[in-house]
C-alpha cells in the first residue's frame, strides 16, 4: 500500500541522486530503494535536513516516487520541503546529497542547514 | 564542559533607597542571604528527543548531561545573538529549564518554533513551583541545617531533599558564588514553609535592590540590560557556556567565526563613574567617537560608591581607560575588570 504521487511530485529527486540511493540500498542488501527525508530544528541556520534509508511507510508519511526511489517524508517536514529537489554532487568538492529548496532564504556554509 | 548552572536569575530591579540596598546585603557577603527568585521562569521539557533538541538549539555541549546534573547554556538566534541564558537541570524523567525572569513564554515559543518531528513537550510550571537562592559563605551550612537529610550537592549537581516537610531540589549553581545554592520548591509543596525554615536556619532575607547590587558587583549580566538580541554570547562573556567542539547548533557558524577571526567588537566590562553616575543606556565616547554603552548602574554597599556595567569597544576596554559620558558634561567613567567584588 502506498500513496505515492507519480506526477509532479511536491518533493523530487534527480536521476543522479536516485542512482546513489539505489547503490546505497544495494550495499545494504535492501531492495526497498527508499529514503526518509526529514527536517529538524538545529544546524547553524535554524533548520537542518536529515536523511536515512527507509523501507517502511509510517502513518503520517507522504510518499513520493521517482526514478525507482521512494521518498518517505512526514507531513510536518513536507511543509518545509515543498518544491525541493534532492540532487547529488560528486567530484573533489562534492557534498553528497544536496537539497535545492526554494523555501530556504538563508543557508549555512556547509549547505546542510537553512532557514525559511 | 562548564558544569556550573547559570540561569540568568537577575531581574534588574532599580536601586531605590539606601535601606533597601543594605537589606540582606551584609548577610549575603558574610553569612547567608535568602533571595526570592519566584520570577525566574521554570519550564519542564519532556520527551525522548528533549535533550537532543536542546543540544541543537543552544551553545553548551549537553549530550552527556546525566540525571542529577545541570549546566548553563545559551539559546542563540541564527545570527548568533542571545535569546536567553538558560539553566538546564536533568532529572530522571524530564529536563527543567530555568529562564531569565519572566522569559518563559518567549523561551517556549522559541523552542516550539524549531520542534518539528521531535518527541518533545514543554510545560510552564513557574506558577506551580518556586525558587529561592541562598548566597554567601554560610549558604551551604544553612541548607544543611534546614534539610531533613543533611547533604548538599556537588557543584553542577542537584539533589532531592525535604525542607520543613516540603519537597525541594538543592541545586549548586555558578552565579551565586562558590557556596551559593538554588532551592527549587517542587509542585504541591509550600514555598512559605520552605522560606520560613531557611530563615529559621539563619539566612537573612535579601531585598531585590540588594540582590541587584550584588549582581552588578559580581559582574553578572541580566536579561534586558546586558543580555538580549542586541548582543552575542562572546561579547557578554558567556564563554564558559559555549562549546566550540560540539558541532552545529543554531547560530554556531556566527559564534565560531567571531571567535576564530577575533571579530568580537565589544566586551562587557565594569565601569566606575567619576562624578555623577550615568543613566543606564547612556552612550560613552572617546574623542567624540562612540566607545560603548552603559547598561546597569547601582550603588555598591561593598565599595561604598556607584558602580556600573556596560559594553565597551575592545580597543577602549583596557581597565583604567577613561570614557566620556555623552551629554554628561565633564562626567567620565573608568573601565574596570569584572567582577568588582
Amino acid at each position: 500500500m502506498t500513496t505515492a504521487e507519480k506526477a509532479a511530485p511536491t518533493v523530487s529527486i534527480t536521476e543522479k541522486a536516485a542512482h546513489q540511493v539505489r547503490k546505497l540500498a544495494q550495499a545494504e542488501k535492501s531492495d526497498s530503494h527508499g529514503l526518509r527525508v526529514a527536517v529538524q530544528g538545529g544546524g547553524c541556520s535554524g533548520l537542518v535536513y536529515k536523511l536515512g534509508m527507509e523501507s517502511q511507510e509510517r502513518p503520517e508519511d507522504k510518499v513520493y516516487e521517482q526514478h525507482g526511489v521512494k521518498l518517505f517524508i512526514d507531513k510536518k517536514s513536507v511543509i518545509y520541503l515543498v518544491g525541493t529537489e534532492l540532487d547529488f554532487s560528486d567530484g573533489l568538492n562534492g557534498k553528497g546529497f544536496v537539497f535545492q529548496n526554494p523555501n530556504a532564504k538563508t543557508a549555512c556554509g556547509c549547505g546542510n542547514s537553512f532557514s525559511t | 564542559m562548564a558544569r556550573s548552572v547559570a540561569p540568568n536569575t537577575f531581574s534588574g530591579a532599580a536601586t531605590t533607597t539606601a535601606t533597601d540596598v543594605e537589606s540582606g546585603y551584609r548577610a549575603s557577603r558574610e553569612a547567608a542571604g535568602l533571595i526570592d527568585l519566584g520570577s525566574v521562569g521554570r519550564v519542564r521539557m519532556r520527551g525522548d528527543d528533549a535533550l537532543d533538541l536542546l543540544q541543537r538549539l543552544s551553545t553548551q555541549d549537553l549530550h552527556a548531561l546525566q540525571p542529577g546534573e545541570g549546566a548553563g547554556t545559551v539559546l542563540t538566534s541564527p545570527k548568533g545573538r542571545i535569546i536567553d541564558l538558560l539553566g538546564v537541570l536533568r532529572f530522571e524523567e524530564h529536563l527543567l529549564l530555568l529562564t531569565s525572569p519572566g522569559r518563559q513564554s518567549e523561551v517556549m515559543e522559541w523552542i516550539d518554533r524549531y520542534t518539528i518531528i521531535e518527541d518533545s513537550e514543554l510545560e510552564d510550571i513557574t506558577e506551580r513551583t518556586h525558587l529561592f537562592g541562598l548566597i554567601g559563605p554560610r549558604a551551604r551550612e544553612i541548607a544543611v541545617t534546614a534539610v531533613e537529610e543533611a547533604q548538599t550537592p556537588e557543584p553542577g549537581h542537584h539533589v532531592a531533599a525535604l525542607v520543613a516537610g516540603q519537597r525541594v531540589s538543592l541545586v549548586r549553581p555558578g552565579p551565586l558564588g562558590a557556596d551559593g545554592l538554588f532551592v527549587l520548591v517542587e509542585e504541591a509543596s509550600d514555598p512559605e514553609a520552605v522560606r520560613g525554615a531557611l530563615l529559621d536556619a539563619g539566612a537573612e532575607a535579601v531585598s531585590p535592590e540588594a540582590y541587584e547590587a550584588l549582581r552588578v558587583e559580581m559582574g553578572q549580566p541580566a536579561y534586558g540590560k546586558e543580555l538580549d538580541e542586541r548582543f552575542n554570547p562572546l561579547e557578554a562573556e558567556l564563554r564558559d557556556f559555549i562549546s566550540f567542539a560540539k558541532g552545529c547548533y543554531i547560530g554556531q557558524e556566527v559564534v565560531a567565526r567571531l571567535d576564530t577571526y577575533d571579530k568580537v567588537q565589544r566586551r562587557l566590562m565594569g565601569l566606575m563613574p567619576q562624578g555623577d553616575a550615568p543613566e543606564p543606556g547612556a552612550r560613552l565616547e572617546v574623542d567624540g567617537k562612540e566607545a560603548g554603552t552603559v547598561t546597569s548602574v547601582v550603588y555598591s554597599p561593598g565599595l561604598g560608591r556607584q558602580i556600573a556595567l556596560g559594553y565597551v569597544r575592545k580597543r577602549h576596554a583596557e581597565p583604567g581607560t577613561r570614557l566620556t559620558v555623552t551629554g554628561g558634561g565633564e562626567s567620565e567613567v573608568e573601565v574596570a575588570e569584572l567582577p568588582f567584588l
